[in-house]
């Protein structure tokens, strides 16, 4: 596909579910008089969860969970045990910075300018003065900008959550975040990388796409090692509390609160 | 009409520094609570025990579990018993203290600040960053407190913290609901006694023992 129908389809998958008005920015109010009998919050942004293929999300939830203790947890404590702080701290950077030029585009998109000219800074000075993006130069120097992905551009122009998800090796998702991860993986130079540039497409070898991914996916699971950890101990039912935890958190992200 | 004008302006002017004090008052709530915390949980003369039960009596002090215990049940509060909703009020509030008292005994004394309170009509949001002490990145959490003033001396109650966009009471009442949906408010009480006991069992032998030699792996 050419980069031109490539942006027309997202174009038009924006404008689909962007009929909606922009998300809403209101905090939740609460009932605190002597009669309250549990009602629901009153928050014109809050969805009720929506979890209509629950029995298989719970499957495929089970999966996930005997995967990530067997091959996943094994693995980020060999990462923590033999590879020190630092390097830790720079493979973080260099994951972080690959993607900040998604967060520009997004940022531009949901019509922050601020967060497009911050991401974009932080993208030209860490590669550069970072090198690569090893060292987070810009940070240091408080340069701090939200990450923005395409699913957050669609909730910003009011699309709903759709259906939760839970993806098979990644976790959990919904239908919106889930087709803004795949467009966003369709078009990455890093990943499939359907552009063409200069009639070439394989702009970097396989291998190293994969372990761009492996790498990315390393460092993101070392950063939830306590979250996870924290919900399998005290959860009743840790499906549900990552099902809710996980909705908050994008709607939060959304709302860039 | 310039009468009503300057009567809203009297009004304004009544009003908002009443407002303000009480953001005011809320901030030095949170700061004060803050910084207790951290002093029991960074003073190593205490014994481990001895700071988990300090820790858990600050925490029952400011934490708002009656109310909490209704929010959290949420449509199964309706239709609970009175004895039912006695029960689980006590129970809840046990879980709540012996769940997160212990749960700051590992703070090494991580600073933090306040960066605003907001008022959001009946209540206030505190919005505090933390700053770990190994580089990791900054923690966004919100103090939701609200002013009690049905006792005697009203006083400042948290009813909520938010980390990262997620409430805790919010996700409390969606995985209790699903539980009690599935199995039933009773069975899921008699769940809640058993974690309250090995909460309590941990203490003897403290967890922040456990965690630090995870760390050390």
């Amino acid at each position: 596909m050419t980069s031109a129908k490539l942006s027309i389809l997202l174009f038009c998958s924006l404008l689909f579910f962007g009929e909606q008005s922009f998300a809403n920015n209101t905090n939740p109010q609460f009932n605190f008089d002597d009669n309250y009998e549990g009602e629901e919050i009153s928050h014109e942004s809050h969805q009720a969860i929506y979890d209509p293929f629950e029995v298989v999300n719970r499957k495929v939830f089970a999966f996930n969970e005997l995967l990530d203790k067997k091959v996943a947890l094994p693995v980020i404590r060999q990462y923590r045990k033999h590879i020190p702080e630092r390097v830790r701290t720079s493979v973080t950077n260099l994951v972080n910075n690959l993607s900040a030029p998604f967060s520009v585009v997004n940022s531009l998109i949901q019509g922050d300018g601020q967060n497009a000219m911050a991401s974009f800074s932080s993208f030209l000075i860490n590669s550069t003065v970072g090198v690569v993006g090893l060292f987070d130069v810009a940070g240091d120097k408080k340069i701090k900008y939200n990450e923005e992905d395409f699913g957050q551009s669609l909730g910003k122009y009011g699309s709903k959550a759709g259906p939760y998800l839970v993806i098979p090796f990644l976790g959990p998702s919904n239908v919106r975040d889930f087709s803004g991860f795949a467009a966003e993986k369709i078009i990455s130079p890093l990943a499939f990388n359907s552009f063409e540039v200069g009639n070439k497409r394989d702009l970097i070898s396989d291998e190293l796409a994969i372990s761009l991914s492996l790498v990315n996916g390393i460092s993101i699971r070392d950063s939830l090692i306590e979250v996870v950890d924290d919900i399998r101990r005290n959860s009743f039912d840790p499906y549900s509390t990552m099902r809710s935890a996980y909705l908050q958190r994008r709607e939060s992200l959304i709302l860039n609160k | 009409m310039s009468k009503i004008i300057s009567s809203i302006f009297v009004f304004l002017f009544c009003i908002s520094p009443s407002f303000a004090d009480e953001t005011k008052e809320v901030r030095n709530f949170v700061n004060t609570l803050g910084n207790k915390i951290i002093a029991v949980a960074s003073d190593n003369g205490l014994k481990v025990n001895q700071r988990r039960d300090r820790l858990t009596n600050i925490i029952d002090e400011v934490v708002d579990t009656n109310w909490i215990s209704k929010f959290v049940l949420g449509k199964h509060y309706r239709v609970a018993t009175d004895s039912q909703k006695e029960k689980f009020r006590k129970l809840y509030h046990d879980f709540m203290v012996n769940t997160y008292g212990p749960k700051f005994n590992g703070y090494n004394g991580e600073k933090f600040t306040i960066t605003n309170v907001i008022n959001d009509n009946n209540y206030y949001t505190a919005k505090c960053i933390f700053y770990p002490k190994n580089g990791e990145p900054d923690i966004n959490i919100d103090f939701r407190v609200r002013k009690n003033t049905t006792s005697n001396q009203p006083q400042f109650l948290i009813f909520d913290v938010v980390a990262e966009g997620v409430s805790l009471i919010e996700t409390q009442r969606s995985e209790f609901g699903t539980v009690i949906s599935k199995d039933g408010l009773d069975n899921f009480m008699i769940d809640l006694q058993e974690r309250i006991k090995k909460l309590k069992n941990e203490a003897v032998q403290p967890q922040s023992a456990k965690i630090s030699s995870v760390k050390k792996k």
